[in-house]
């Protein structure tokens, strides 16, 4: 079937064409939701939440830029919606360096390791972290995603790259030991 | 080694991909069944409504008015005609040539006998049968070419038709692996329609909506596995989806809201044509509709982006003057004079009212009173309430910041205050009730919207709106015809 059939399909609330698109592109926004949310079974509740909202938005799409893509764009927004609810108190810091290096040795850290940092980071840094260094959003995009400032983005991603930082370093000391 | 901790995390990280647990499809599956369900409640309820509304509309239009015995044996016709159609094009298909396009021209009508979505069903499953009776690879090449061949023989065309007919009726009673002719195949692509039905759909299996092998004879199974495999599974797939989509009629997924709308509206109210509900005395005498309020509460739901459907209270006065009347009292209250619509009131038994139009100042009054109390020159009020309860469509004609839309419907309008006054000089007396007036009423309604919105929520509608009773009164005299003007205005809330 393809990508039009299945779109077509869905559009009409056609329960086969939902499983099957959800099956192709599940994996994929799963890894999303992982990266976005605090641990799995959040991940699991965004990922539940963000196709509901595909499935009734799926009418607006109108083949128009790709398809994964715009999954992809309502999965972030979707998870988004829930967490910039929870405001943090954003600590402004001076060293908003553009480019933060960690001395790694020889010593190589598992994904799992890295995704754990990032689901541990506060809300407000985690979705910054994501939304620019993984998906290439700009401060001021991101400023608008989560009714903050250009600043206060910038801020919070200095803070992120801080934290995650400080855990790599401390796990490749723990690794080397 | 140093390394950037961006790079680090993008290396790792931005192709992540990871399988969720089984159950967070489930749980899609259930909410969206679950909305499925809240959405298909309302139109239902709506349509019944509507239609138990309509029928109640033609019983009153048609059945009082028993003069009309002509429209009614039109109708009748009408719905003969209607029947005959189909039955005409069934009784076709047999006597004609059997060729792919008599079976497609006879399917034709079996789709209005039957609702559309079996009619569709129906065809769609043929497809199917065709598709699997192919589970040879060579013979799938067109489905189109496969089905020709087969209906050249008209002796398995009739054994078709015969093996479809009962998918219609009961379907879950068709078991599997009867025959291996071409009917097994229709019930094996029937079970498969049963099968991903879509409380199912979680048993099957996930590349594809294969049968139960147990209950299949070992060839039926080797269909089944051999479809995925065939150049044809995605038009199997396709069919599939096709077939079940007939049966799942799901409400457009765009949001769907209620809106309350408080309004109010000055209506003007008068009748066509020149009778007089009062007395046929009246019926040359002009009359002279009066401007009165309408208030309410409109409450509307959005169907679609386009169309909503709306209901309400209201409540509402109507008026109307019959003008060039004389009047007087008379000492002999025998009910000579009365008018016979009218139930007097007590303190009203002696009036006398006669139209000063058509009847030639008479010293027939003049008489009656001595001579000492002239008769007065005035009008006669008719003053009716109702409490209105208005079922209507609004379809959007342009919907942005500044909208238009039409209006269409019907209000049931019950009645709530119901009197007959006489006025003169400025002042106002009460001669009684009109009798003639029925206790529900219905109006057609027809109007268009004007609306602003100051935010999406908020919007400031002004419709004017044209009304035309229906059975104001049981025998209203002459043909007066009433209607009702109004511009209703309201803001208009979202929630």
């Amino acid at each position: 079937m393809s990508l039009k059939e299945l779109v077509h399909n869905c559009k009409k609330g056609n329960r086969i064409a939902q499983e099957h698109l959800y099956k192709q592109y599940a994996g994929k926004l799963f890894g999303v939701c992982l990266k976005y949310s605090r641990n799995k079974t959040e991940a699991e509740d965004n990922l539940h939440d963000s196709f509901i909202t595909i499935f009734q938005k799926i009418d607006q799409y109108n083949f128009k830029g790709s398809f994964e893509g715009w999954l992809k764009r309502i999965t972030v927004n979707t998870v988004l919606q829930k967490y910039r609810k929870e405001e943090y108190l954003s600590v402004i810091t001076d060293n908003a360096e553009e480019e933060v290096t960690v001395e790694t040795g020889y010593v190589e850290v598992e994904l799992p390791v890295l995704l754990k940092y990032i689901q541990d980071l506060p809300n407000k840094y985690r979705l910054t972290f994501n939304l620019y260094v993984l998906d290439g959003y700009s401060h001021k995009e991101i400023a608008e995603l989560l009714g903050t400032s250009v600043g206060t983005s910038k801020s919070n991603l200095a803070r992120a790259r801080m934290i995650l930082k400080e855990k790599i370093e401390k796990e490749i000391i723990n690794i080397a030991l | 080694m140093k390394k950037n901790l961006d790079s680090l995390f993008q290396e790792k990280l931005n192709d992540l991909h990871e399988l969720p647990n089984e159950n967070v499809w489930k749980s899609i599956e259930a909410s969206l069944d679950k909305n499925k369900k809240s959405r298909r409640v309302l139109p239902l309820w709506w349509t019944l409504g509507g239609a138990a509304a309509l029928l109640a509309i033609l019983f009153y239009v048609v059945q009082p008015g028993a003069t009309d015995l002509n429209s009614n044996s039109i109708i009748t016709d009408t719905e003969e005609q209607n029947l005959a159609t189909p039955g005409g094009g069934v009784e076709n298909k047999r006597d004609v040539e059997y060729n792919e396009e008599a079976l497609t021209t006879g399917e034709a009508p079996e789709k209005d006998q039957n609702s559309t979505k079996t009619g569709n069903l129906g065809t769609k499953q043929q497809e199917n049968s065709w598709a699997a009776s192919s589970s040879n690879p060579k013979a799938s090449s067109k489905l189109n070419g496969s089905a020709s061949t087969n209906f050249t023989n008209p002796a398995k065309e009739n054994n078709k038709e015969e093996a479809i007919a009962p998918t219609y009726s009961k379907e879950p009673s068709n078991t599997l692996g009867q025959k291996e002719n071409n009917s097994t195949i229709v019930g094996i692509s029937n079970t498969q329609r049963v099968t991903i039905s879509p409380d199912d759909v979680k048993k099957m299996a996930p590349n594809n909506n294969t049968l139960d092998p147990n209950s299949l004879s070992s060839e039926d199974t080797n269909i089944a596995n051999q479809e995925p495999k065939t150049p044809s599974t995605g038009k199997s797939i396709y069919d599939e989806i096709n077939t079940q989509e007939n049966e799942n009629i799901i409400a457009d997924t765009q949001s769907k809201k209620w809106s309350l709308e408080p309004s109010i509206a000055p209506v003007y109210f008068n009748g066509f044509g020149s009778g007089s509900p009062i007395h046929p005395e009246f019926s040359s005498n002009s009359k002279s509709g009066n401007v009165n309020l309408s208030y309410g509460v409109f409450v509307s739901y959005e169907v679609s982006k386009k169309l909503s459907v709306r209901s309400g209270v209201h409540k509402v006065d109507y008026g109307y003057n019959t003008n060039d009347v004389k009047f007087t009292s008379s000492f002999t209250t025998t009910g000579k004079n009365s008018l016979a619509n009218i139930d007097y009131a007590d303190n009203a038994n002696n009036l006398i009212v006669v139209s000063t139009s058509n009847v030639k100042p008479s010293a027939n009054i003049q008489g009656e009173v001595s001579g000492k109390t002239p008769s007065k020159n005035g009008s006669m009020i008719q003053q009716f309430g109702y409490l209105e309860i208005p079922l209507e469509l609004n379809y959007s004609l342009l919907d942005r910041d500044f909208g238009i839309s039409l209006v269409g419907g019907f209000s049931s309008l019950f009645l709530t205050n119901n009197a007959v006054l006489l006025e003169a000089d400025g002042l106002n007396t009460v001669i009684g009730e009109a009798n003639n007036i029925n206790d529900v009423n219905f109006s057609s309604n027809i109007g268009f919207g004007l609306n602003y919105k100051f935010t999406p929520k908020i919007k400031l509608n002004i419709e004017p709106v044209f009304k035309y009773q229906l059975n104001t009164f049981s025998n209203s005299a002459g043909d007066f015809k009433p209607f009702s003007v109004g511009i209703y205005s309201g803001f208009n809330f979202k929630f």
